[in-house]
């Protein structure tokens, strides 16, 4: 089975979803825009990054169990 | 499904009204416009920044899936769940699109729905933003009769 979309395309698809919500979430918790971009920039880049390493550490766990 | 959720929707935005107008307003027309609520309690930064958002991640959704994404009733009564709490782009959408069918399977077609359910569940924290934002009324001030009448 080949998957609708390469890694790259849903990593790409995924990145302004996941900035949406965090300016969103960041909205309903700051009140002057300079401030909500600020913080909502912040958890956009961690949460990022978070949910890479866990994603690339699920996908080599399951490659290596498929090699193996 | 989705009626029953209709009806539990609108039950509590009767009883929203009933107890403090101007929340319940507030949160109604958040409801049917993303942003609108905001907009109503004068929140104008507020109120654009989040139609904005809310809205471009919706018609985003519409456009990866040539807008056949948005039909509660033969296509997606799951994710018509997320679509109901976008109100009125979603059931315009729903309207103009009812006759299309989906005839090829597209490949941004998921990430579409998503994008699309996604907006509607931020609109739904956009109206509690809006209940949030509504103080309630403040109580009309007591007048002292007694002092009024030694005046």
């Amino acid at each position: 089975l080949k998957p609708p979309l390469s890694l790259l395309e849903s990593i790409l698809l995924f990145l302004p979803l996941n900035y949406a919500i965090c300016l969103v979430c960041s909205t309903l918790r700051r009140k002057d825009m300079r401030s909500i971009l600020r913080q909502g920039t912040r958890f956009f880049i961690s949460m990022t990054v978070g949910i890479l390493i866990v994603s690339a550490v699920v996908l080599g766990v399951m490659e290596y169990a498929l090699a193996h | 499904m989705l009626l029953g959720l209709a009806a539990l929707v609108l039950a509590f935005f009767f009883v929203l009204v009933l107890q403090n107008r101007r929340r319940g307003v507030a949160v109604i027309l958040a409801w049917i416009f993303p942003g609108l609520g905001h907009l109503y309690l004068g929140l104008k930064t507020r109120g654009l920044f989040l139609g904005g958002i809310i809205l471009a991640l919706f018609f985003a959704g519409g456009v990866m899936c040539d807008f056949r994404n948005i039909e509660p009733l033969r296509r997606h009564d799951v994710w018509a769940l997320a679509h109901f709490f976008a109100g009125l782009p979603a059931a315009a959408t729903a309207f103009v699109t009812r006759h299309l069918l989906i005839e090829q399977r597209r490949p941004y077609y998921d990430i579409g729905c998503l994008y699309s359910a996604v907006a509607g569940l931020l609109n739904l924290l956009a109206m509690l933003d809006a209940f949030d934002q509504a103080e309630p009324e403040p109580a009309a001030p007591q007048v002292d009769a007694a002092k009024e009448t030694a005046a």
